[in-house]
């Protein structure tokens, strides 16, 4: 069969029904162009001010279907006038404006609403808010792209770290599909009765009361004050009642009525920092949460990065995947006009540093900071002149290569064969050993700099 | 992760029932409220009733496991939406005229973004006392409370149909 020379891809299909957006938009009427979740497209014109001529609107139906073939939907052209919810979808929270749109005197404005199955996440970047009594909760998420890099592991040693210098920290095991910081940080004490799972698959049917979603770790601090809580993802056997793992699991993804799984998945962290006030006997809350979110692109580190975080590193070796995968990411963030919003949260960790008479660290270092740099470069403000006034951008971000402070500056932790696949029980003191403490020593001076420092204020993004 | 069932499985032909579905809704609403606003209660509840039942089934067809294919062997394409049992495949419910239990319908979603259409249904109920054999009757058992009530539902669940068939998701 001959196909036509010009088939239309999903790639092709959004930057030809923007163009389409913007030239209706141009003749003066606002527009809504609708994305659904296989990809289709159809643009929803609000007439509502300003009748449209039969005759315009055939000929936008027309140039859809023409220009978008199977990536047009089967009603491309909607008028808001005969639409049931026109105001439910022109005044969506999910649509977003046009970024590269500025309109003209008298052309009406673009928005675009994109309907995925998942990953929705991604696009709704804010920072956490002051707890009500005016505490502040440091949140930091640990992400990898790529699962084995070491994130986990960093976790304990972090989490330790900052209970020896007095805070009360909790440790959440978000990454549900394969837990381990749960297992890690809690070995040889007793783990809790419940886990994440428990919390989300109760909560959806209000029987979240009574939990015991928190346990001590039994860690004793170097000094008095510190306290190392975690939440483990799973809940502790028991012999009466099987544990349904996999059966929890496979709902806890569920949206309810009146909260999505993003609300859901905030509302059990902060059920797991209540409870840590509830069960400590100093009664306070946790100060610093240390959210161990699943590797990948995936609606756990969605949630856990865009919205639940104030400070988000982001683990990775200086290899292909990774830097094919951050790419992908931050040009998600780009599109989707969230560049400023999420750079503030973002800090790139080399957790796999080797440092050999072959290949010295600051060889591996300088790499990785390119690339890195690179990368980051999606998120940052270019720093071209503006071809009007021949002046910079005011306020532009844009921090060079060696800026140590900047995002896309990886902060070090050299590679130790010893630690890969560690049993944390077989090893009690693992943490203590004079090469684990070398390993992860610049790690933990800037680490704990970046979330003990003040988090973002109220400043706006840089 | 899940979560794929909650959308619909590809484009409606325009031969299909859920396509003369939908339109039919649309239409059905639309005369019901012509109806209603010349004052001729009986007819506008009737037809208000077929727009829901209608914009229902459409959905039943697009986000669910309902199916219009023939019940059997041999037998014609079903004059409804109807599950099939998964172990015997033999029809387990068949979605006629309403009332409907709106639990019958809240059982057929899983996957993610059910909330939407749980809502919805939860306001079936009042539909609990309308009954297509209204048509033969001599309309005094209608009254104005009813209708009105039945018009606001009918356009919240055509509201969320459209926008099911717009976004291609229930949400």
């Amino acid at each position: 069969m001959n196909l036509p020379s010009a088939l239309v891809r999903f790639d092709d299909a959004r930057p030809r029904a923007l163009t389409i957006a913007r030239d209706v938009a141009a003749e003066g009427a606002n527009v809504l162009l609708v994305r659904d979740v296989l990809g289709r497209f159809a643009l929803i014109v609000d007439d509502r001010a300003q009748d449209v001529p039969t005759a315009r609107a055939a000929v936008w139906r027309e140039r859809l279907a023409t220009d978008l073939q199977r990536y047009s939907a089967d009603r491309p052209l909607l008028l808001a006038s005969e639409l049931f919810s026109a105001d439910d979808l022109l005044g969506s929270e999910r649509a977003q404006p046009d970024p590269l749109h500025i309109p003209a005197a008298g052309h009406g404005s673009v928005l675009i609403l994109d309907n995925t199955v998942v990953g929705e996440d991604w696009a709704q970047v804010s920072t956490p808010a002051v707890e009500t009594d005016g505490s502040r909760t440091h949140r930091t998420a640990l992400y990898g792209f790529k699962g084995g890099v070491g994130r986990t592991t960093a976790a304990a040693v972090l989490a330790r770290h900052l209970t020896d210098q007095g805070h009360i920290v909790l440790v959440v095991d978000l990454d549900l599909e394969s837990p381990g910081a749960g297992p890690l940080i809690a070995a040889g004490s007793v783990p809790p009765r419940h886990g994440i799972v428990d919390q989300l698959v109760e909560s959806a049917v209000d029987n979240a009361n009574g939990l015991e979603l928190v346990g001590p770790t039994g860690y004793e601090p170097r000094t008095g004050r510190g306290e190392l809580w975690v939440a483990p993802a799973r809940g502790r056997d028991t012999k009466d009642v099987p544990y349904s793992y996999v059966d929890k699991l496979n709902r806890v993804y569920a949206d309810i009525p009146g909260m999505d799984f993003a609300d859901r998945l905030a509302t059990a962290v902060q059920a797991c920092e209540d409870a840590v006030a509830r069960e400590s006997e100093s009664g306070r809350r946790p100060d610093v949460v240390l959210l161990d979110s699943r590797a990948g692109i995936h609606d756990i580190a969605a949630v856990a990065i865009s919205r639940l975080c104030d400070l988000a590193l982001l683990f990775g070796a200086d290899n292909r995947q990774t830097w094919g995968g951050y790419g992908d990411l931050f040009t998600a963030w780009h599109a989707s006009g969230q560049a400023r919003a999420i750079r503030e949260k973002l800090r790139m960790v080399a957790s796999m540093v080797p440092d050999t008479p072959h290949h010295s660290m600051d060889d591996y270092l300088q790499s990785f900071r390119e690339h890195s740099w690179e990368c980051f470069s999606v998120l940052y403000d270019d720093d071209v002149p503006e071809a009007e006034s021949g002046r910079l951008i005011p306020g532009a971000f844009s921090p060079s290569l060696e800026d140590d402070s900047a995002p896309h500056y990886p902060i070090p932790i050299l590679f130790e064969p010893g630690l890969v696949g560690l049993d944390a029980d077989r090893a009690p003191g693992w943490q203590d050993r004079a090469f684990v403490q070398a390993a992860y020593r610049d790690f933990l001076t800037t680490a704990t700099l970046l979330i003990t420092a003040d988090p973002q204020s109220n400043e706006g993004p840089r | 992760m899940s979560g794929t069932s909650g959308t619909s499985s590809g484009a409606a032909s325009t031969a299909s029932p859920e396509h003369h579905y939908a339109h039919a809704a649309v239409r059905h609403y639309k005369d019901a409220v012509y109806l209603q606003d010349g004052g001729r209660l009986p007819n506008a509840d009737y037809h208000f009733g077929f727009a829901v039942e209608c914009a229902l089934k459409s959905l039943l067809l697009r986000f669910t496991s309902a199916t219009m294919a023939p019940t059997g062997q041999g037998k014609p394409a079903a004059k409804a939406p109807w599950v099939p049992d998964p172990v015997t495949g033999k029809v387990s419910r068949m979605y006629g005229h309403l009332p409907w239990v709106a639990a019958d319908v809240a059982l057929l979603t899983h996957g993610r973004s059910t909330a939407q259409l749980s809502a919805a249904l939860g306001n079936l109920k009042a539909f609990d006392s309308w009954s297509v054999h209204q048509r033969y009757l001599d309309g005094t058992a209608v009254a104005e409370a009813d209708v009105s009530q039945r018009r606001t539902v009918a356009q919240e669940i055509l509201a969320l149909h459209e926008q099911a068939l717009i976004n291609g998701r229930l949400q």
